[in-house]
This record gives structure tokens, sequence and C-alpha cells, in this order.
């Protein structure tokens, strides 16, 4: 009797930790949204005018798909004849922060490629840049201060 | 007496720890708040709305359209650019973007067109059967050709402008042979394809060159003009509307006072495809909204 008590005692406390736990995917994915905004609100200032990618289009443009990224922040110049482009993605896994990576880096390939005998200036900024990976984030920034692109994406809170 | 002790502490205990159990299931309301801001879910993973009950579709009203034509067309016009792909050099990238833009306030804008454009995209390029890795339309992170995308899009209706980075007006016969192959390259591809060829834009007067001339860049448009009778393709002016009293790019129209589009510009040139839609409405070309163009 005595031990069927603890038991149930021992049930009751199991319950109580479990409730206090916190889905982890959804703490993630609301905090890679945010982290990414904040780090692009302090890219900005550093950009030309940017207008942003909607969703819909960021499979057909880098060919990422939906299902590989619980958050993306996308933006390119609005003047196109700019390279400037950020794109910010979180990964579900690290094997979707892998194909994104990919993809960012065949985008960065095509911009090079486009701009080289079209733009040198252009060129000139684009082979500089690189795909930056932080754990599942992956950030494609191309813009002629990369480098504080690049420390404002790592440092992001 | 110490077993009574034991279990009355446990009773306690268990009853101690029943608040945090309920308190620990609400959530806090900042967190909600942060979630409803920050997160952003893949299309796939967004809760799919409540569909609402069907509502009977109004009979579509053609609107006249004004003169000029507006730069946001009437959603009765929008229809006819649906399911049609805009592929180009980076002139059509101008419009890409500004039509992503005018989107945002007016989803109907162009119906559901879509682009397919490259900086330094030409008619040569255009015209190859596998296409280049560099400097060509890319769809979904892809070198493609036009046929390529269309098929890929599975979309059968088209509007290329081509020809100012091949210096058309200075080489006029080569570059029509080389619409003329890219045109059949599409039938070849997507037999029931419907092929709109837009002229060439024009350049400021300050923009001119020895090889780029709006003299030679009209020559080339009638011939790109004799070259869609000939084949069955459609040709689209856009030239006209984009001009001022010298017969070249209104200055006003162009983001870099040379070829390629300010705002203003790319206003214009959806001005111009709406009144194409406007004329094949009025012609009875094309019947409205519930037909394919």
């Amino acid at each position: 009797m005595q031990k069927k008590f603890l038991l149930i005692l021992l049930g009751i406390c199991m319950l109580a930790l479990g409730a206090c736990a916190k889905p982890a995917l959804e703490t993630t994915t609301q905090d890679a949204g945010l982290l990414f905004t904040n780090a692009y609100t302090a890219m900005e200032p550093q950009l030309p005018e940017m207008m942003e990618i909607p969703e819909d289009m960021i499979l057909d443009y880098y060919g990422i798909e939906p299902a590989d990224y619980t958050a993306s922040l996308v933006r390119i110049s609005v003047d196109n004849m700019l390279a400037d482009e950020i794109v910010l993605m979180e990964g579900v896994d690290d094997a979707a922060a892998d194909r994104i990576e990919a993809m960012l880096n065949e985008r960065l390939q095509a911009k090079a490629d486009e701009a080289e005998s079209y733009s040198p200036e252009q060129f000139a900024i684009i082979e500089k840049c690189a795909v930056v990976r932080d754990g599942q984030s992956v950030a494609l920034l191309v813009s002629a201060d990369h480098q504080s692109m690049a420390d404002a994406f790592m440092a992001r809170s | 007496m110490k077993a009574l002790f034991r279990r009355c502490m446990a009773v306690l205990l268990a009853l101690g720890m029943l608040p945090s159990l309920v308190a620990c299931s609400a959530p806090v309301s900042g967190e909600v708040e942060a979630a409803a801001v920050a997160i952003t879910l893949p299309p796939s993973a967004s809760p799919k709305p409540t569909k609402a009950p069907p509502t009977p579709t109004p009979t579509p009203v053609p609107t006249p359209m004004p003169t000029p034509p507006p730069a946001v067309g009437d959603s009765f016009y929008d229809a006819f650019f649906d399911d049609a792909l805009f592929v180009g050099d980076s002139i059509t990238q101008g419009l890409q973007n500004y039509v992503i833009q005018l989107r945002k306030d007016n989803p109907t804008l162009l119906g559901t067109a879509r682009f397919a454009a490259a900086k330094s995209f030409n008619l040569e390029r255009a015209r190859r059967k596998k296409p280049l890795e560099n400097s060509s339309l890319r769809y979904k992170g892809k070198a493609m050709t036009i046929p390529g995308i269309m098929e890929a899009m599975q979309v059968n209706t088209v509007y290329i402008m081509l020809g100012v980075n091949d210096w058309a007006g200075a080489h006029i016969d080569d570059c029509i042979e080389n619409y003329a192959a890219i045109i059949a390259n599409i039938r070849e591809a997507v037999p029931d394809a419907v092929i709109y060829v837009q002229s060439c834009t024009p350049v400021t007067q300050k923009g001119e060159k020895a090889k780029l001339t709006n003299e030679g860049l009209d020559s080339f448009n009638v011939s790109l003009q004799a070259l869609c009778e000939q084949t069955g393709a459609r040709y689209v002016d856009i030239s006209t509307a984009l001009k001022d009293e010298t017969n070249c790019l209104n200055p006003d129209y162009s983001s870099d006072n040379y070829v390629h589009m300010s705002k203003e510009g790319a206003q214009v040139w959806i001005g111009a495809l709406y009144q194409y839609a406007y004329d094949a409405y009025i012609s009875g070309a094309w019947s409205g909204p519930e037909e394919r163009n």
C-alpha cells in the first residue's frame, strides 16, 4: 500500500516536471526569426534601398525548398544594377542547412558570373563576399561592407 | 508515528507541486507576443485558414481604359497576364523588381505572371539549346533555357524582351535570325506556346552610342514586327510610350540616363502592357478573364 502511494506521488512529480518543459522547436523558430530581424536592422544603415523577396518566390529564386527552413529573411537591392543581397535562413536541421548553404553558394557564384562581364565594379564587391554558416543558420551577405554584415549576423541577439 | 509523519510530508509535497503543474502549462503573455512578431514559418507549416462559405462570383465588367492607360491596371485586365513568363535581360530585371514591390499592395498586378531575367542575357545566349552556366536565365537556382523554364513552370505564355545587349540596331539581320531561332525552339518544346515579342525599349539621347541608336532600334523593331507576322508570334509595342519628343527614352523614365527604367519608366511599361490587353479585348482577340490568352 505504501509502495503504491509512493509510486503515485512519483508519477505526479514527473508530470509536473514535464509540464514545465518548453517545446524546443517552438523556441528555436521564434528565436531565429527575431534574431534575423535584429541582425538585419543592424545591417540596414550600410545597405542601399532594399526590397523583400516574398516567401512564395524563394523557391523560384534560390531553389531552396520551404520544408528545409523554419525562418527566413530575404532582401535584394531595389536597384537591380547593385549586387547587394541579404539572405538569412534557419535550417530545420544540419542536413537542411547543408542544402541551403549549397544553394546560396550557387546563387553567389551566379551573381559573380553575371557581373563579371557586365559590371566590373559590382563584380569586385561580389568576389569578396561569402556564405556564412553558424550552426543551422546560414547567411548570404553581398555588400561592399561584407565584414560588418557578417559581424552583425554572428552577433545576432 | 514516523511512518505517519512520512506520509503526511509526502502528501504535502504532492499538494505543493500541483500549483506549479497548472502554472507551467499556461503561456506567458510576453512569449505569445514575441511569437506573433518573430516567427516566420514556411508556407507549408502555416495553419490553414478556415474557408469562408463560397460567394457568387460577379460577372466581370470591362473597364474602359483611360488615355493614357493607368500604371496599375484594372483587375479585369490583370487576368490577361495570368500564367505568363516574362524573360529578358537587366531591363526586365528592373521591371520585375518594380512589380514585386507593387504587388505588396496590389497582389493581382499583371495577374500571376512570373519573371526570369539575367544581366547581359542576350539573343545569342537565348537561342542556345543548352544554357551556359554564366549569364543564363535561372530557375530554382539552375541555369535553364527559355523553353526549359516554361516547361518547369508549366506555362505556355511567354513575353520576351531582348536585343539591347546584342546591339540589335546595328546587327539587325543577325538578331532577327537569332529571334527566329528562339521562337522555333520554344515552339518545339512547347507546341501550344503563345509568344509575345516586346519591342526593344529606347535609349536616352545622352546614352546613344555608335552601335546603339534609337534610329537603329526603331529599324530593328520594324523587322521584329515583320518576324512576328511570319511566325505567328505577337508583337507588343513598349517603345513608343517611353519616348519623348526627340524620339529617345524620356530621361524621366530612366534610372541611369541610359537604357534602364526608373519606377516611372516601369510604370509606363506596365501601362503599355495593359493597353495591349485592352486592345486585345476590344478587338475580340481576348474574350476576358475566363479565357486563357
